[in-house]
C-alpha cells in the first residue's frame, strides 16, 4: 500500500528512523467491534501531524495503540525503533496529553509537584529526579507560561491553565514524541487561537514529535504539517493552505472521510485510491 | 487542671503503667496506626474507602477459617499462627477484589460487595461448624477446653479486645506488636523512597502508566498492604471498625492543609493520636472493646477538622469577599 517515491524515501520509511512507524494495523474492542483497520502511519522525527476524524472514528483507540496501553490486534507498530510497550517503560520517549485528565482537581499538589510528576517514569520507582530534569521543567513551566503559578495548589487553576499544567507534565521528561488527545475540546475560539501559539511556543522550544488528534478541523488547521483523517482507517491529503472553505464543509458533509496535508510517501491510502469519492487532495500539484 | 484533674491522670498512668498488656496493645496499636495513617492518604485520595470495608469483613473469614483449624490442629492454635492464616485470607481478598475489578467484566464496589458478604458469611458458618464440633469432641472426651486456650468470641472479632494482643514476650514486644512495629516501619520506608511516584499513581493512574510507571504493581502492593494492615488492626479495633484507621486520618488530615506531604504527616499523627487516646479512654472507663473507643476518638478529631476546614474556608471567602469589595 505504500510506495516509496523516491530511495531517500525509502530510506527513510524504514522503522529505525521514523518517529512513529504503524504497518498494517488493526485493532478488535474484546467485543469483536472492529475499531481500526489496517492503518499505516510514518511520522518523522520532529513532524507535527494532525489527526482528525468524527466522533467514534477511533481516535483515543489509535493514540492508546501507539502509547502501548492497548496491543494491536494485528501488525506492527514502534516508536524509534522500539515497540510501544518497551518505549512507554522508558518514560522519556513517548509522553500524552489525555482528554479528560480523570483527576481530582481538589487534589493537594502545587502546580511544581504535577508537573514533576512528568519525570517519575523515567527513574523508576524509587528513582530520584536528576539536576538537569529539574533544570529543564523550570523551562518547561516558564515557556507555559506557568512559572508564576509554581507554588499554587492545582485547584486554584482556571481551566486552561490547568490543561497548560498537564501539557508540561508531559513535556517534563523530554519526550521524544508528544500525543495530545483533542486539546481543544470545550474550548472557545479565543481559547483555540491561544492553544495555537501553544503549539508554536512548543515547537520553538522543545524537540518534540508531536502529534494532536482532533474531531475539530479549525484545531489542526494553523501550524500543523500533515494532517491525516481516521475513520476507522487512516487517509493522506495535501498541504494544509490548500484547504477551502467548501473543502471543509464538504468534509463535514461526508463523515470526514478525508482530509489534508502529507507527503506522498507517507499517504497509508490516499483518497482517490480509497473510493473514488474524496479526491480533492489530488488536484493540486 | 483541677488537683482532682490531675490525680485522675496519675491515678490512669499508675494503671496503665501496672499492667503490661496494655503496653504491648499500646505498641502494637501505634505500629498500626503508622501504617494505616500512611495508607489512609492514598485510600482517601484513591477512593478506595469501600476496598478497606471489603477486606476487613474478610478478616472475618479468616478468623472462622483459623478458629477451624486451631480446632482440629494444635499448631494452629497459637496466636502468631491464627494471626497468619488471617493474614493470608486478608491479602488472598484483597487480591480477588483486584483481580475482579480490574478484569474488566465487574466494577470494583459489586467485586467488593461479592466477596465481603461472601467472606462474612463463611466466617459465620465455620464459626457455628466449630463451636458444634467444640462441644462434640469435648463432649467424647477427645479434647479438653483448656487445651483450646483463649478464643475470641463473635464480640471480639467484631469489635476488638485490648487482651486479644496479649501473648509472649519476645525482646520486651510480643509478636503482636512486633508484627505492628514492623509493618508500619516498611510502609513508611515505601513510602519515603517512592512518595513521588505513589503521589502521581493516586493523582492521576492512568497517565501514570503512560509515562512508565508500573502501576499495576503499585495497586497490587497496596491492596496486599491493606490486607496486612487490615489483619494487624483487626485485634484492637475489630472486623466491622478497622477500617475507620484507613479512613479518618486522611479525611482528617485533608482539612488541614493543600499539601501532601504535610496531609501525609497529619494523617499519621492524627492515627497515632486516635489509638492512644483511645486506649486510655478505655483504659480509663475500663472497658475490654477497644475498637469503638479508638473510632469516637478518631470520629472527634474528624468533627474537629471538618469545622475548622470549613470554618477556614468560610474566613477566606469572606475576605476575598471585602477584598473586591473595597476595590469596587
Amino acid at each position: 500500500m505504500t510506495i516509496p517515491a523516491t530511495a531517500s524515501d525509502a530510506c527513510q520509511l524504514s522503522a529505525e528512523n521514523l518517529a512513529i512507524y504503524l504497518d498494517g494495523v488493526s485493532y478488535r474492542y474484546p467485543d469483536g467491534t472492529l475499531a481500526l483497520e489496517d492503518i499505516t502511519l510514518r511520522v518523522e522525527p520532529g513532524a507535527t501531524l494532525a489527526i482528525v476524524g468524527p466522533n467514534g472514528a477511533g481516535k483515543t483507540t489509535l493514540l492508546k495503540i501507539i502509547l502501548g496501553v492497548l496491543p494491536a490486534t494485528r501488525g506492527v507498530v514502534r516508536l524509534f525503533a522500539m515497540p510501544p510497550a518497551e518505549a512507554r517503560r522508558r518514560g522519556d520517549v513517548v509522553t500524552w496529553v489525555p482528554q479528560r485528565p480523570a483527576v481530582r482537581w481538589d487534589f493537594p499538589v502545587s502546580v511544581r509537584q504535577v508537573v514533576h510528576m512528568g519525570l517519575t517514569g523515567k527513574g523508576g520507582t524509587f528513582g530520584r529526579p536528576a539536576a538537569g530534569d529539574l533544570a529543564h521543567v523550570e523551562r518547561v513551566m516558564k515557556v507555559l507560561g506557568l512559572a508564576e503559578l509554581a507554588e499554587r495548589p492545582i485547584g486554584d487553576l482556571s481551566g486552561g491553565q490547568q490543561q497548560r499544567v498537564i501539557i508540561a507534565r508531559a513535556l517534563a521528561p523530554r519526550p521524544r514524541i508528544l500525543l495530545l488527545d483533542e486539546p481543544t475540546v470545550g474550548v472557545d475560539h479565543a481559547g483555540r487561537q491561544a492553544f495555537h501559539d501553544l503549539v508554536r511556543a512548543i515547537k520553538e522550544e522543545f524537540d518534540v514529535t508531536l502529534v494532536i488528534v482532533s474531531h475539530d478541523l479549525e484545531t489542526v488547521l494553523t501550524g500543523v504539517q500533515r494532517v491525516a483523517c481516521l475513520d476507522r482507517t487512516l487517509h493522506f491529503h495535501d498541504a494544509p493552505e490548500h484547504l477551502t472553505d467548501a473543502v471543509v464543509a464538504r468534509l463535514f458533509h461526508c463523515s470526514i472521510h478525508a482530509l489534508l496535508g502529507g507527503h506522498p510517501s507517507q499517504a497509508s491510502r490516499r483518497h482517490g485510491d480509497h473510493d473514488g469519492i474524496h479526491n480533492h487532495g489530488e488536484q493540486h500539484p | 487542671m483541677t488537683a482532682a484533674g490531675a490525680l485522675g491522670f496519675i491515678s490512669l498512668w499508675q494503671r496503665f503503667l501496672q499492667f503490661e498488656f496494655y503496653h504491648q496493645a499500646l505498641a502494637a496499636g501505634l505500629g498500626v496506626a503508622l501504617a494505616c495513617g500512611l495508607l489512609s492518604v492514598l485510600v482517601v485520595y484513591k477512593r478506595m474507602a469501600f476496598v478497606g470495608e471489603g477486606i476487613s469483613h474478610a478478616a472475618f473469614g479468616g478468623a472462622g477459617v483459623a478458629l477451624l483449624l486451631g480446632l482440629f490442629l494444635p499448631a494452629f492454635r497459637s496466636p502468631l499462627t491464627r494471626d497468619l492464616v488471617i493474614t493470608l485470607f486478608c491479602v488472598a481478598t484483597a487480591l480477588l477484589i483486584g483481580y475482579l475489578s480490574r478484569s474488566g467484566r465487574l466494577h470494583e464496589d459489586s467485586a467488593i460487595g461479592i466477596c465481603l458478604v461472601a467472606a462474612m458469611a463463611l466466617g459465620v458458618v465455620l464459626l457455628n461448624v466449630r463451636a458444634y464440633w467444640l462441644e462434640r469432641l469435648i463432649g467424647t472426651g477427645r479434647l479438653v477446653r483448656a487445651d483450646i486456650g483463649y478464643t475470641p468470641s463473635f464480640h471480639d472479632l467484631l469489635f476488638g479486645n485490648i487482651l486479644a494482643v496479649a501473648g509472649g514476650r519476645f525482646l520486651c514486644f510480643n509478636a503482636q506488636a512486633w508484627a505492628g512495629i514492623l509493618l508500619g516501619l516498611v510502609i513508611l520506608v515505601l513510602f519515603a523512597l517512592a512518595f513521588r511516584q505513589l503521589v502521581f499513581f493516586a493523582f492521576d493512574e492512568e497517565s501514570a502508566a503512560v509515562f512508565g510507571l508500573p502501576t499495576a504493581l503499585y495497586y497490587y502492593g497496596l491492596l496486599v498492604a491493606l490486607g496486612v494492615a487490615i489483619a494487624l488492626a483487626m485485634r484492637l479495633l475489630g472486623v466491622i471498625l478497622c477500617t475507620a484507621l484507613l479512613i479518618l486520618p486522611g479525611a482528617s488530615a485533608s482539612f488541614w492543609s493543600r499539601r501532601i506531604v504535610c496531609i501525609s504527616i497529619l494523617s499519621v499523627v492524627i492515627a497515632m493520636g486516635g489509638v492512644t487516646a483511645g486506649l486510655f479512654a478505655a483504659i480509663a472507663l475500663e472497658i475490654l472493646s477497644t475498637g469503638p473507643v479508638i473510632v469516637l476518638m478518631l470520629f472527634c478529631i474528624f468533627l474537629v477538622s471538618y469545622i475548622a476546614g470549613r470554618l477556614r474556608r468560610w474566613r477566606a471567602q469572606t475576605a476575598g469577599k471585602a477584598m473586591s469589595s473595597a476595590r469596587a
